[in-house]
């Protein structure tokens, strides 16, 4: 399925980013870092997302050391988890047009989280 | 007792009329309309026999179905038919208000509701026929569940006032059903046993 793995995340942040080419202008590290925070903003936003781990209250923290590792998310909203590292990584930029960019990838990634028409 | 209740169709639905929601979240509000189900219709029970021994008047029982748990004691009948007075204010604890012969078998009946754990698939435990009789309340109690909640793509008040009160009337139709026995017109009641003029054997 698209979008299992950490490397998939990354894989697809890339695309969006424009950062395909190595050197690239975002670290893995970075990446992988956004993708862990969204899943804790994701929890936040619908908390029917991480039943099981809400009740132990672990979350899954991933590395870009193993980019294998799946990533278990509902399929329905791995899209909204790729908006939110793009939205991530370009709020860590300087430039104005990098912040407008932002804003609308971390307002994509919470009105599919929380609407049908998104 | 293997309880295993056709779901498949009723998440097939649930998926088509709530957009955006997750197969978890179904579930879990699944679970919930079903006990709410089951504990206000008293529509699953068991009937579970024990043997008395003096001087003891409470008795613990335990349902023949596994997952469930007692939700009320419907009566106590001793071999003879005859109500035995009986309280339970824990489930599955019965006080017996009367005295009763040493080694005596008696009846109660009393009615059940789901359990965790959940099955393999993540759904309640409860025999099949119930679910394939009242699908339609099931389904509305889910749905009324997940159009209430809050800050969610499906949220939805309005539908949620549907469904709840389509849930109330099938439940309603449930409860009267179980208290006819499932028979149509039946008689809701039965003459006091202790005032009949001749013992059944």
């Amino acid at each position: 399925m698209h979008l299992d793995t950490v490397g998939d995340y990354i894989v697809d942040a890339r695309r969006l980013l424009q950062d395909r080419v190595a050197p690239y202008r975002y670290p893995d590290e970075d990446l992988v870092a956004a993708l862990n925070s969204g899943i804790l903003e994701a929890r936040r936003l619908r908390p029917d997302l991480s039943l099981n781990a809400n009740r132990t209250n672990t979350y899954p923290l991933y590395t870009f050391l193993t980019p294998t590792d799946p990533v278990a998310f509902d399929p329905q909203f791995r899209v909204a988890l790729v908006y939110y590292i793009v939205g991530r990584c370009a709020l860590s930029d300087e430039e104005n047009n990098e912040d407008q960019r932002a804003t609308v990838f971390m307002n994509k990634f919470t009105s599919q989280l929380l609407t049908v028409a998104s | 007792m293997a309880l295993t209740a056709p779901f498949s169709r009723i998440m097939d639905n649930l998926r088509i009329r709530v957009p955006g929601a997750l197969d978890d979240g179904l579930k879990h509000e699944l679970w919930n309309a079903v006990d709410e189900f089951l504990r206000d219709t008293n529509v699953w029970t068991d009937e579970i026999e024990f043997t008395t021994s003096t001087p003891q008047d409470i008795y613990t029982i335990t349902p023949t179905f596994v997952p469930a748990r007692i939700v009320r004691c419907m009566g106590l009948w001793d071999a003879n038919d005859i109500p035995v007075p009986v309280t339970m204010d824990d489930a599955g604890i019965l006080a017996i208000d009367k005295a009763t012969p040493d080694n005596s078998t008696l009846t109660t009946i009393v009615t059940l509701s789901v359990q965790e754990p959940v099955d393999a698939d993540g759904m309640p435990q409860l025999p099949a026929w119930i679910v394939e009789k009242y699908y339609d309340g099931i389904l509305d109690g889910t749905l009324a569940r997940m159009f209430s909640q809050p800050a969610k793509p499906f949220s939805n008040a309005s539908l949620a006032l549907l469904h709840q009160r389509r849930f109330a009337g099938q439940k309603g139709l449930a409860k009267r059903e179980a208290n006819r026995r499932g028979i149509y017109r039946g008689q809701a009641w039965t003459f006091p046993q202790a005032f009949r003029v001749s013992r059944r054997v």
